[in-house]
């Protein structure tokens, strides 16, 4: 008879087998015959690959869209064995995935892939991030008055950029479920803004002064210095677009900060 | 400068006036309906955990070199997107 391990260290055995491939400590110990035990485990081993796949898919669903089903099959269990998920909530799964389209040679031809995974994990972020109140703005307004260029506008937590050197936006419209994937423009360098408003997600293409506006802001930059980013009438435009928005999440002044 | 305090002030008089006027909107939204707008278009909660019999008739470590070539829309954009100016 097969001396019986602890039940955690079965355990353990049983998930180091179903999660990264590796059977040698789990096979000594199972009954039967080894090609049809090998065949069982890899039941449980495509059901995790799928989890994730399907994870991912929910957060990428135009990657999986512009690359078809047989490559991002292969390209999740790729990420899935080396970055499994670190959190139990499976909404987090998928930060590093642009990073590893990035890297990966079987994307080469499409060196944009990347970028549009980043727009949408940024969707996915936008999302999921914490509800909080909108910037008090009647507190605001005496400071606002008085020390106008040492004041930190925060950004909403549900506020992100990306910033891309292709038509990312063009390519993220054209792929969506009422699309034929046919972006509307070829070229572009998109720097796209994405916040959550009503509890929906949305996305507007900046200018690159824009941008370079709203990523000082995001830096925790005073307004004395993003303002020089943009023209006056620009500038104004972009500080009521941001409070309409509710993309306005807190203010502080040198010294004392609020919320 | 002066100027361009004058301009900041004014800009930031037009954000406060802009985020009054939207504030209890914003606040109204809050938590309301939280369950269904959480989620993305098409996808609940069981949107995401896939039924543990999936994969039962896959085979595993397959490695089809055919699966590494998009089939998906991406060959809508072969040859159409090119590469950003001054690269």
């Amino acid at each position: 008879m097969k001396p019986v391990p602890a039940l955690a260290s079965l355990q353990a055995r049983f998930a180091d087998a179903v999660l990264d491939g590796g059977d040698e400590r789990l096979a000594p110990l199972l009954a039967g015959d080894p090609g049809v035990n090998r065949r069982r485990l890899a039941v449980y081993r495509d059901a995790v690959h799928a989890n994730r796949r399907e994870t991912l898919r929910g957060a990428f669903p135009v990657v999986a869209r512009l690359v078809g089903e047989g490559f991002f099959d292969e390209a999740t269990k790729g990420f899935g064995w080396r970055s499994p998920p670190a959190c139990a909530d499976l909404n987090r799964y998928g930060e590093g995935f642009p990073a590893f389209l990035a890297a990966y040679p079987h994307a080469a031809a499409m060196p944009w892939l990347a970028d549009v995974a980043r727009l949408e994990w940024a969707w996915q972020e936008s999302l999921m991030a914490a509800d909080e109140p909108v910037l008090d703005y009647a507190a605001l307004t005496g400071i606002a008055d008085a020390e106008p260029e040492g004041l930190r506008l925060r950004l909403h937590a549900s506020v992100r950029l990306v910033r891309s050197a292709w038509p990312v936006l063009a390519i993220w419209e054209a792929n969506q479920p009422d699309r034929d994937g046919t972006p509307a423009r070829e070229e572009g360098t998109d720097d796209v803004l994405a916040w959550r408003e009503a509890q929906r997600v949305r996305l507007a293409l900046l200018s690159p002064p824009e941008a370079d506006f709203l990523e000082g802001l995001g830096r925790g930059l005073p307004l004395g210095e993003v303002c020089a980013k943009m023209d006056g009438r620009d500038f104004t435009g972009m500080l009521v677009r941001l409070a309409r928005h509710g993309m306005l999440g807190g203010y502080s002044v040198e010294g004392a900060a609020k919320a | 400068m002066r100027s361009k305090r004058l301009l900041i002030r004014s800009a930031l008089a037009g954000m406060i006036a802009a985020g009054l006027g939207q504030a209890p909107l914003a606040v109204a939204d809050e938590g309301k309906e939280k369950c269904y707008g959480i989620a993305k278009a098409g996808q609940n909660d069981c949107g995401t955990a896939t039924h543990s019999c999936a994969g039962l008739a896959k085979k595993d470590n397959a490695q089809d070199e055919w699966k590494y070539v998009p089939k998906g829309t991406c060959t809508k954009l072969g040859g159409k997107l090119k590469p950003p100016a001054g690269k």
